[in-house]
């Protein structure tokens, strides 16, 4: 990689706000902060895991870096295209991105036939596209997700979950887009279903040099797919880094806490993980660290300034006075 | 499939009642359709010497006033009746459905500006609205048919906003954006493929409401003019001899009930063989 070519994703101090209902007809308009000013870059060919529970801002961040969505504040750059510069840019940055969603019941049209779906994407495209050309490139996209090409006669409902998911997952190739961002992509389908699904997207990650953003709440998942991870709490990134490194060995409290929180065989351990994840969710701490509250950790300063996402060592940051 | 086995499965009223409905809407079509080339008797031609006649072999639903044969005015006044329904539901359909889509697509202010019209044309009784409308443009079918299209577009505009607001919410649509396709294109080729079956539904049901609509616009003598045969104007001659002539009054109300009837029918039917909830329960 050259160093002046910019990185595939580049976002900048993204904020996003949402209205809350006003609670009384005068009363002041309330904010959800569902972003706090989230920064992550992703470098062609290196996959990213972004993870964290429910509610933490995963599908928020999702949907701005596909354009669907605007910031309240901050820059989002896909490509070296501002998605802020005008419709213009964000179709241009459009070539260069596909979604894959989580409810492949859901992100099918189930009154047009396959076939007519997975071409869709090719609609935004410069240049016209003959039908020959289109039925040539729908032929080779389901072949390259190991599907039949007379399956795109047919219609959603035809289908199997992990087949949809397949489909849904030809219908973000067939642009050759350098980024799919993959919003719970496994999550909706069986565990055997999920280990194909999984392995058609590392090959096609080997194949055709597509990087993924691969968003999800199971962390065995993110483990097995991507290079780098990036740790959500609340709206904040609270820890980044190699994949492996994160693993094995956490730096944010609240890491290991989601790492304790994967299903484990061993009951006693099990016993121990639900203690902690039963914990209720407090309110957010007005100042301090977001985390403090529910860290086993906590210390005086934690409560007084919020930890900025700081080097814990080469290529990993934490947001964290006291890593682990 | 599934619409078939839903079809199949559910052998009792609701399927009965397609079944009738559709024989009855039908029949009606297939009177209107052989009025058009031939009836008994030409339905505007007087003949003093057979006025008031019950039904007999000649008349089969015996005569008017003038003489005029009952059956072959009914025959030709469901020209009438599906010219105006047909019209006045197309307007209702023209209009309503795309600024139904408009309302469900943009959200905001074109929103709330289509459904407060709508809730304002509401707020008028339909005869009461068909009424003022005719008086102000005149006595006709024409007239009529405007009356009674109006009144549907937002009937239209409704029901398509009811119905597209939660296939807007789901996920083929957001797809649909990644790629690149602005809203307008979306609610042409997603939204409005996944609400066909309502609007199918509805528009069995308005073109119900429009002949009867269109009957008692004629019944005022606002819809159809003389000589032009029409049910609502049949029942009008005919009310001061309810008396001597009870048949005068009891075909073209029959005809007018039937018609209505079937067409309800058909529409409750197609809508329990089209709504995915009473489906998967049946299944």
């Amino acid at each position: 990689m050259t160093p002046d070519m910019p990185p595939l994703v580049r976002a900048q101090n993204v904020v996003r706000d949402f209205a809350l209902p006003r609670r009384s007809l005068l009363g002041p308009g309330r904010v959800f902060r569902a972003l706090h000013g989230v920064s992550l870059s992703i470098e062609r060919g290196e996959s990213v895991g972004l993870i964290g529970e429910s509610g933490s801002g995963k599908s928020t961040f999702a949907r701005l870096v596909m354009g669907l969505d605007r910031p309240t504040a901050g820059r989002i750059e896909v490509a070296g295209v501002d998605l802020g510069a005008g419709r213009a840019a964000l179709a241009a940055a459009r070539r260069h991105m596909q979604m894959v969603f989580q409810d492949p019941y859901g992100s099918l049209d189930p009154r047009r036939t396959v076939g007519w779906s997975i071409a869709e994407p090719l609609a935004a495209l410069p240049g016209p596209s003959s039908r020959a050309e289109r039925r040539r490139l729908v032929t080779e996209t389901l072949e390259a997700v190991g599907l039949e090409p007379e399956h795109a006669a047919r219609y959603p409902h035809e289908f199997s979950g992990g087949q949809r998911q397949r489909i849904a997952i030809a219908r973000a190739l067939i642009t050759a887009p350098d980024l799919i961002v993959a919003d719970e992509p496994v999550s909706a389908l069986d565990v055997s279903v999920q280990a194909q699904v999984l392995r058609l997207m590392r090959q096609l990650e080997e194949a055709r040099g597509v990087t993924f953003l691969f968003i999800s709440h199971d962390l065995s998942v993110v483990r097995n797919v991507t290079r780098r991870v990036a740790v959500m709490y609340q709206g904040r990134i609270v820890e980044t880094g190699p994949t492996d490194a994160v693993f094995a060995a956490p730096a944010h409290p609240y890491t290991s806490l989601l790492m304790s929180a994967v299903p484990l065989p061993d009951p006693a351990r099990r016993r121990k993980a639900r203690h902690a994840r039963t914990e209720a969710r407090p309110e957010l701490p007005r100042g301090g660290c977001p985390f403090a509250p529910r860290c086993p950790r906590v210390q005086a300063d934690c409560r007084e300034a919020e930890p900025p996402l700081a080097p814990v060592e080469a290529g990993r940051q934490a947001a964290c006075f006291h890593p682990l | 499939m599934s619409t078939d086995a839903a079809a199949a499965g559910a052998g009792s009223g609701a399927s009965a009642g397609l079944v009738i409905g559709l024989a009855m809407t039908a029949t009606f079509l297939a009177v209107a359709l052989v009025a058009l080339a031939w009836t008994p008797y030409d339905p505007v031609a007087m003949n003093m010497a057979d006025r008031l006649q019950g039904p007999s072999r000649a008349h089969w639903l015996g005569t008017d006033l003038y003489g005029r044969d009952v059956l072959s005015m009914i025959m030709a006044g469901s020209h009438n009746s599906v010219l105006v329904a047909l019209v006045a539901v197309g307007i209702g359909i023209g209009i309503g459905v795309p600024l139904g889509s408009m309302a469900a697509a943009t959200r905001g202010l074109a929103d709330e500006a289509i459904m407060r019209f709508a809730d304002f044309t509401f707020a008028f009784p339909f005869i009461l609205s068909a009424v003022m409308i005719t008086a102000l443009l005149g006595p006709g079918s024409v007239n009529a048919i405007i009356a009674i299209g109006i009144f549907n577009i937002p009937v239209f505009a409704r029901v398509t906003r009811g119905a597209s607001l939660p296939v807007w919410r789901r996920d083929f649509i957001l797809a649909a954006r990644a790629a690149g396709k602005g809203r307008a294109r979306i609610a042409v080729e997603h939204v409005l493929p996944n609400i066909a079956a309502v609007l199918i539904v509805q528009a069995t049901i308005q073109f119900a409401l429009a002949i009867l609509g269109e009957a008692a616009l004629s019944y005022l003598g606002l819809g159809a003019q003389p000589p032009a045969p029409s049910w609502g104007k049949m029942l009008n001659e005919a009310q001061t001899l309810v008396a001597v002539a009870p048949h005068l009054v009891v075909f073209p109300g029959l005809a007018i009930v039937l018609t209505v009837l079937g067409l309800n029918l058909l529409g409750d039917g197609l809508r329990d063989l089209l709504d995915p909830r009473l489906r998967t329960r049946v299944g």
